[in-house]
């Protein structure tokens, strides 16, 4: 019986250690917004540093969570105001498939630029809590604002806040 | 063997929540682990678990079955429902008595002295409606306009949750607070009822709320590891009645759906007439004796 514990407890403290393994820097407000290339529904690829000068809003979503999809309507909103200003609204798929997200901005007529992090390679880089995430970059690229959970985008005080950074220089 | 089961709990804690640079990160694990299925009820968001609640994906995936079915994907949920069934096989409740860190929780806190109550055997039948309504049809058929549905268990009822990753994720996120609203209270409201419930009663939320308890329970007939009853040993002296955490009698029904296999009445039945079985073989205590032919 002591044999069965001790082997259960070293299975166990095996486990604890690689799961510790994954990575720990912490993304806060005015840190530099890490680099990321990712593809978007159209084949093309989009790169951060390239918007350098724009306000970029990144959001991270997925298909199946509920408070994200919630939310995208407003984002939408957003994204159709703010349109023609130095203003660039980024969605990244989190853990998904772009297969659903196409089939989901389809039928809801989302067309915010969806980038495909289906492995999760930049919700690492900016050490996602869980979905919905969002952060505003200013035009030198440093994190403005981090948002963890949804919001209703398109309220006055969210358009407000934004417009601040566009106006930034 | 009690203290042998409370460090499989202790251990079983450990392995589902073995993440513990979440005070660093302030984030949820979402390593290479993260595609286990856990065998007892443990919140995937809580920020220590390594693995996913089972109860918690199913109904995940059943808010996008649509979605998944239209883009040609069989995300409908059979991985999830197959690791349930497997361990469901091999165990069903025994993981509610062994292997859930709630279960552990609540047995803690009944051990604070206060007087104990027992508690009406109908609530049972609960968790089987939560099962039904809460976990499957509600997340496959209360849709929105989006045509997905919401985690309604998770969402509304789950006091595992509330304290696994609700409170803690608070405290670590503090921005997270101003999402906090009606749903938020509720969940705490559900969650100190069944503290408070647990306190002076034995597993009150695996007993009348559980759906994973109500799942693992369909097995009670058919899983491997198991409570077996020697009929010719037991005299119905009554001794396994008050000590069952579950409110089981176990001499009137040894197949009981309650059964956590937590060996509570085997220490006290000194008839040696229930003993743990894996396939019908006796693995504790002494063997049956094959029951003699009549001449």
């Amino acid at each position: 019986m002591k044999k069965l514990v001790i082997y259960f407890a070293m299975c166990s403290f095996l486990l604890l250690f690689s799961a510790c393994k994954q990575e720990i820097a912490v993304l806060k407000v005015n840190d530099p917004a890490p680099d990321f290339s990712l593809i978007d529904m159209k084949g093309k690829t989009r790169t951060l540093s390239e918007l350098k000068g724009k306000v970029v809003f990144i959001n991270f979503w997925a298909t199946w969570c509920p408070p994200c999809i919630k939310e995208l309507p407003s984002m939408q909103s957003l994204y159709n105001k703010l349109k023609g200003e130095d203003f660039e609204m980024l969605a990244l798929l989190n853990n998904d498939t772009m297969d659903k997200a196409f089939t989901f901005a389809n039928r809801n007529g989302i067309d915010i630029p969806i980038l495909d992090d289906s492995q999760n390679k930049v919700g690492i880089k900016y050490s996602l809590t869980g979905l919905p995430e969002t952060y505003i970059i200013d035009k030198q690229g440093i994190v403005g604002e981090k948002f963890i959970g949804p919001a209703e985008w398109d309220s006055p005080e969210n358009i407000k806040m934004i417009q601040k950074y566009i106006d930034q220089e | 063997m009690e203290v042998m089961r409370k460090w499989v709990q202790v251990i079983f804690f450990f392995l589902t929540n073995g993440y513990w640079n979440f005070p660093v990160t302030k984030a949820i694990y979402k390593g290479p682990l993260k595609v286990v299925c856990s065998p007892g009820l443990n919140c995937y968001s809580c920020p220590a678990a390594t693995t996913y609640c089972p109860i918690g994906a199913l109904q995940q995936l059943f808010t996008g079955v649509r979605m998944s079915i239209e883009t040609g994907q069989l995300y409908i949920g059979l991985y999830v429902i197959g690791s349930m069934g497997v361990i469901g096989g091999f165990v069903g409740r025994m993981v509610c008595g062994w292997a859930c860190p709630f279960g552990l929780f609540q047995e803690l806190l009944h051990k604070i002295p206060s007087p104990k109550f027992n508690i009406w055997p109908f609530l049972r039948y609960f968790k089987y409606g939560l099962l039904i309504f809460m976990v499957i049809l509600l997340p496959l058929f209360a849709i929105d306009e989006f045509g997905t549905g919401d985690p309604w268990f998770c969402k509304y009822f789950c006091p595992a949750g509330t304290l696994e990753a609700g409170i803690p994720m608070i405290f670590l996120q503090p921005a997270l607070r101003a999402n906090l609203g009606w749903i938020f209270s509720l969940k705490v409201f559900i969650l100190v009822f069944f503290i408070i419930w647990a306190v002076f009663a034995s597993r009150p939320f695996c007993r009348t709320s559980c759906p994973l308890g109500a799942f693992y329970a369909l097995f009670s007939r058919v899983k491997l590891v198991k409570l077996g009853l020697d009929h010719n040993n037991c005299n119905h002296c009554g001794a396994c009645h008050d000590v069952c955490p579950m409110g089981v009698r176990f001499n009137e029904s040894p197949d009981d759906m309650e059964c956590i296999s937590c060996m509570s009445c085997t220490k006290v039945c000194k008839r040696d007439a229930i003993r743990l079985e894996i396939g019908g073989l006796s693995v504790s205590g002494q063997q049956k004796e094959p029951k003699s032919n009549p001449i």
